[in-house]
């Protein structure tokens, strides 16, 4: 399968500096960069769907033709229902393509506001758009 | 009783009702990304065809909607479900679905035997709006599901008393303090998260539920508070009314929340304010006071909206809350 990384130019550039939050600050959107958003298709490897947030990662194949996994966090379980995800919706092995904004740290990390499934149905994500 | 196939849906022009309009959320941190549009992925009823007196369900699911609406004699509804109606006449049930790029619409339609079908109701869903409810001791009842969230702002700017920025914490604006932490987030910290919230109120005391943190509230009517009240996250509660509105005088607290990006002290206090302004929507206000940290007291307010449609769902913040900082580490 053909994995390809949609990254926007700006958003390669990612500001590389560490936000001053706590441990465990899972809520936080102080670690991410919301002025770069990007693109990701890849495969899912993993989902926890699981308060506080629900994660995932997936395998992207980067600019380099090489895999590389990518971690993302939606809004949690009870949110994600109330726009229509349910928590059998999305599992391993399948194809997505996910939006959102990336870490500031570089690390691949993004916090997502749209995931789109293999038959083509965006869902939104987070509660911030 | 007739039972055809289930009736495939079909479009319909339709004036959308006031109620089923909703704003778009509000809060992301930079240029927001396009949310993807609302989808109505189901409208359907069965049977479709009935006699005088039966029964029909109406099954519906979208998604990505911010409000979702069945007109007639439904009104909004959550994202999936069925609700059971009985037709007097043939009837046309429109679902509305309201999100990033407006409103969309899908109806089916009831066949009523012998029945012309049901006139078109004229816009009047101001006029219709049921009203206040009360109590039977005739004040206003509070009760139902609410969302405040991002509707709710600090008016006005924060003032410090001389000597206490070494109070002030670094923060950002969306964050809510201990709430990072799965730890209560305070008063009223509590009601502006994203997470709905459910009022129970009876004459003599308030039940306040949220759906963040699976955090409660006991809020006695008409007693005074105890001598000594154990320092507390949400602090300790109690309520008067003054005319139609609902004043909780909260203290009590703890020192360890955020209020508008600075710690405080023990002697916070909270005034809040709901009254119930239509049947749809509380108007809260806040007012916190800690004078050995704020030179001048701080308002919060915004609406409460009611959401019939929803419950307050299960939210374990501990139940994954693992150790984020390896996530956010770039190993390149």
């Amino acid at each position: 399968m053909m994995l390809r990384a949609l990254m926007p130019s700006s958003a390669v550039a990612i500001v590389a500096c560490l936000a001053a939050t706590p441990a465990h600050a899972h809520h936080s959107w102080a670690r991410y960069d919301g002025d770069h958003v990007i693109t990701l298709t890849g495969v899912v490897t993993t989902v926890e769907w699981a308060n506080p947030h629900v994660l995932m990662t997936f395998t992207v194949t980067d600019e380099n033709a090489q895999a590389v996994e990518w971690t993302m966090e939606m809004d949690p379980p009870t949110l994600l229902n109330r726009y229509g995800l349910r928590h059998d919706a999305i599992s391993a092995g399948m194809e997505v393509t996910v939006t959102g904004v990336p870490a500031k740290s570089g690390a691949r990390m993004m916090r997502a506001v749209t995931i789109e499934l293999a038959d083509g149905t965006k869902h939104r994500v987070s509660s911030r758009v | 009783m007739s039972h055809r196939p289930l009736l495939l849906p079909t479009l319909a022009a339709f004036a959308i009702p006031a109620a089923a309009q909703a704003p778009p959320p509000a809060g992301f941190p930079g240029r927001p990304p396009p949310a993807p549009p609302a989808i109505i992925r189901s409208l359907t009823v069965e049977p479709d065809a009935i006699e005088p007196g039966e029964s029909v369900e109406l099954r519906w699911e979208a998604l990505n909607t911010y409000s979702l609406f069945i007109d007639p004699d439904v009104g909004r509804v959550a994202t999936r479900g069925s609700y059971t109606v009985t037709p007097a006449v043939t009837t046309s049930y429109t679902l509305t679905a309201t999100g990033a790029e407006g409103a969309i619409t899908q109806s089916v339609t009831v066949t009523v035997a012998g029945t012309p079908p049901r006139a078109p109701a004229s816009d009047s869903s101001a006029a219709a709006a049921p009203p206040v409810p009360r109590l039977p001791d005739g004040n206003p009842d509070l009760s139902g599901v609410y969302l405040g969230g991002r509707d709710l702002r600090l008016v006005g700017a924060v003032e410090l008393v001389p000597g206490a920025e070494a109070y002030r914490i670094e923060t950002v604006e969306g964050d809510l303090g201990n709430g990072v932490s799965c730890l209560p987030p305070g008063v009223p910290a509590a009601t502006m998260m994203p997470f709905p919230l459910q009022i129970v109120h009876r004459p003599d005391v308030v039940a306040i539920m949220y759906e963040a943190y699976h955090l409660f509230r006991i809020v006695p009517i008409g007693r005074e508070h105890a001598d000594y009240l154990p320092p507390a996250y949400m602090g300790h509660s109690m309520a008067r009314w003054e005319g139609d509105t609902l004043v909780v005088d909260v203290r009590g607290f703890n020192d360890k929340t955020v209020i508008a990006g600075h710690r405080h002290t023990e002697n916070l206090r909270v005034t809040e304010r709901y009254r119930r302004a239509t049947h749809e929507t509380i108007e809260y206000e806040a007012i916190v006071e800690d004078p050995d940290v704020f030179a001048a007291p701080l308002r919060y307010a915004g609406p409460l909206t009611l959401h019939p449609e929803w419950e307050i769902g299960e939210y374990v913040c501990t139940e994954n809350d693992q150790d984020y900082d390896e996530l956010f580490e770039n190993d390149d």
